[in-house]
């Protein structure tokens, strides 16, 4: 069955909210690492409903709400949403109260609101949608099993419309620890990687319409804690695999870098097409992929100032983060 | 006798650790004594030790780590999670007779509502702890990945948090992923540590009982938190076949829907939880009458057993089918409650048996639903369980016997 991305919205470094058109200009990099430019919530959150919302949550609502919009939509038939780390601000709240406070006389709004699920969980509310409505979290394959679960659905009966989202945050304090660790790949030099965060959504639907942004051509994982040879042949074969048109694409989109071994394999495979990295725009954090999806439609519609080159009608995303696990996605212009 | 069943997925190996014993079949035994494991608090460091009770697995870290048979070199930076989960997955893996190279070609699909957190509590902001090893063994899929580097699993692996009902949604996921040709083989569940995050989130939220728990009894006054892990495994008819396994049962139907009324809270009309046991009837070509027993959700918070019991009334009427909550026997188990539930269905089904719970005096008033207390021999052929969430997130499964007639 062919699947189309009919509607996507995203908050990211690179301030893709609520500009008509976005240019690739490289995030501000004061802090050490990017933050998402947040857009008047305002406009798409009750005020009332703000004020105990982290900014992980204010970022996927406002975006989901966004992209239903744009879809035309009213409610999803599911809601699927992946994260890496999940509600970190909430978290390191409760965390901090119950160190703080002995344990004793805690408020229990971070605690209600530290589930990974609370985004998916507050965007149903706020729908009074009574769907599917499940979240993953499996490091930097988290977007991509919301994706992949969406497309399982939709291979089935009665549904038509599944809104899946990626969405991680970043907090000073997350940042101190994560940095300091293997957890996160950095990259210093001629192409230098920092961390980052943001929320992006998308409608995948069975259904072309008028609104339609690009057909989805599917989604491949690689594990590569599973190679038995070296990783340079197994990432072949299973490349091979995933994408047989390869020389086809006329982008690829990466979140691999210049050092790695990959990044040049990917290169080769894909007839030296163009490179995008992407997380230039918004740094490495585990659902990253989502972001990329976004640029890629964004590149294929034209909305994109200052991209190099003609508008792409193939693009191949390629990602991976500090495991063993990369992801392939293909979207097509139609 | 059965329905047709749309689009069964064989089950046929079953693992878990709970605190009413290290594998499934200690669990049965305590099951249909109605040998709780709710107790003092003996291995978590918390200042209220004394004043809950708690579903505790009767292990240290250390012990666990030898139970799950992990060289101590390997095991330095393990969390309690994946240490009971390995231990649930090993048994499910033997008792599917699954060999090391059909294994490796496994998916594995887990959920924890909070993973690493028993170890992230202990060291986070801690002088006396320098290392850094709990940020990598913070995330959710920690355990997922961790599970499959001991154990050799070199398929897709992926973790669904979605709270307490996160160990149902694991195995629909791994259904899904049968029925569309992505895996023939997966081993889903879930697992959950008892840890001071936890407790003390529910104690911020008055809902943790002071004494043992009551589910769906008129003096039910909250939970008592438990931990645990529980997999299954999952295969396609073609790998059934290939391989002559044989097969336990099968997951028949399954749905997740929400509630979209509160944050944290059940509605009073039970919609979801309708929504869930209606959908998952329907995706299993049942009819309510055809439900054998039901291991219902059932907390002992006022506000759950009230708003299931109403569910259950919607969907069943006047004929409401044998049930009981095995959280009075376990505890609350978070992410793993619905893993650990999932593989006691199966115990129930495959041993024709009703499993009783304990802590039961009179019914809620306004239901008039009375659970199983004494463990009863009878035929079964479809066996539903519940489990609800935050975030409004309610999930149904349902196991039946193989012999149901495929469409």
């Amino acid at each position: 069955m062919e699947l189309y991305f009919n509607a996507a919205s995203a908050i990211s470094p690179l301030g893709s909210f609520e500009n008509e058109s976005i240019s690739l200009q490289p995030p501000d990099r004061a802090l050490g690492y990017f933050v998402s430019r947040e857009p008047d919530y305002r406009n798409t959150i009750d005020k009332k409903l703000l004020r105990r919302m982290s900014k992980f949550i204010k970022m996927a609502v406002s975006g989901s709400v966004d992209c239903l919009a744009a879809a035309g939509l009213e409610q999803p038939d599911a809601i699927i949403t992946g994260t890496g780390l999940g509600c970190l601000t909430d978290t390191i709240d409760f965390l901090q109260q119950m160190n703080e406070n002995a344990e004793t006389l805690l408020n229990p709004t971070a605690f209600m609101q530290s589930t990974h699920n609370t985004a998916s969980g507050q965007i149903a509310l706020l729908l009074g949608c009574k769907n599917l409505n499940i979240t993953f979290s499996q490091k930097n394959i988290s977007f991509e099993s919301a994706l992949l679960h969406a497309k399982m659905m939709l291979n089935g009966d009665g549904y038509r419309n599944i809104l899946v989202g990626g969405i991680d945050e970043i907090t000073p304090e997350s940042h101190g620890l994560i940095s300091q660790t293997s957890c996160m790949r950095k990259f210093e030099g001629e192409y230098p990687v920092t961390a980052g965060e943001g929320a992006a959504f998308f409608i995948l639907s069975n259904r072309q319409t008028e609104k339609t942004l690009a057909r989805f051509d599917g989604i491949s994982i690689f594990n590569g804690a599973a190679a038995d040879s070296s990783f340079s042949d197994s990432f072949s074969r299973f490349f091979d695999e995933s994408c047989p048109d390869a020389d086809h694409f006329d982008l690829l989109i990466t979140g691999s870098h210049p050092s790695d071994e990959v990044y040049h394999l990917l290169s080769e495979k894909t007839g030296d097409q163009k490179i995008l990295r992407f997380k230039d725009y918004c740094g490495e954090y585990d659902t990253s992929t989502s972001f990329a999806l976004w640029l890629a439609l964004e590149l294929i519609g034209g909305r994109v100032e200052g991209s190099p080159g003609s508008r792409p009608e193939r693009v191949l995303i390629h990602n991976q983060g500090s495991g063993p696990c990369h992801s392939l996605l293909k979207v097509t212009a139609c | 006798m059965t329905g047709p069943l749309k689009h069964p997925i064989n089950i046929t190996g079953t693992g878990v650790v709970a605190p009413i014993g290290d594998n499934t079949s200690t669990c049965f035994h305590s099951l249909v004594q109605g040998k709780t494991g709710i107790g003092r608090i003996m291995h978590l460091d918390t200042v209220h030790r004394e004043v809950f009770p708690v579903g505790e697995v009767k292990h240290s870290n250390a012990s666990l780590l030898s139970l799950a048979g992990i060289d101590e070199r390997r095991g330095r930076n393990l969390t309690r999670a994946t240490l009971m989960a390995v231990i649930a997955v090993k048994e499910a893996i033997a008792e599917a007779g699954l060999t090391d190279v059909e294994l490796r070609d496994c998916a594995l699909v887990s959920a924890t509502s909070v993973g690493g957190m028993d170890k992230t509590e202990q060291c986070y902001r801690n002088p006396d702890y320098t290392s850094l090893d709990y940020v990598y063994t913070h995330p959710c899929g920690d355990t997922a990945d961790s599970i499959c580097a001991l154990l050799g699993i070199n398929g897709y692996r992926t973790t669904l948090s979605t709270a307490c009902s996160s160990g149902a949604n694991a195995l629909m996921h791994a259904a899904l992923l049968i029925r569309n040709g992505i895996a023939d083989r997966v081993i889903a569940g879930g697992v959950d540590p008892l840890c001071r995050f936890t407790l003390n989130g529910f104690n911020s939220l008055m809902i943790l009982d002071k004494e043992h728990c009551r589910p769906f009894d008129s003096s039910r006054n909250g939970l008592n938190l438990g931990e645990g892990a529980g997999f299954l495994v999952l295969e396609s008819d073609r790998s059934v076949k290939s391989r002559g396994a044989k097969v336990l049962c099968r997951l028949a139907g399954f749905s997740n829907t929400n509630d979209a009324y509160h944050q944290t809270a059940s509605s009073p009309n039970g919609e979801g939880a309708y929504l869930a046991m209606t959908q998952a009837l329907e995706s299993a070509g049942l009819e309510p009458g055809q439900i054998g027993y039901i291991n219902v959700h059932g907390t002992g918070t006022q506000n759950n057993d009230l708003s299931e019991g109403i569910a259950i009334r919607r969907v069943f009427g006047e004929k409401v089918p044998p049930f009981s909550s095995t959280k009075s026997l376990t505890g609350h188990a978070l992410g793993a409650a619905a893993a650990l539930e999932a593989v006691f269905s199966v115990l129930a089904l495959t041993n024709d048996t009703l499993l009783p719970q304990i802590g039961f005096n009179a019914p809620v008033e306004e239901t008039g639903l009375i659970p199983v207390t004494g463990a009863t021999k009878t035929g079964l052929s479809h066996v539903l369980s519940n489990s609800f969430g935050f975030g409004g997130n309610n999930s149904t499964l349902i196991f039946s016997k193989q012999d149901g007639t495929l469409l």
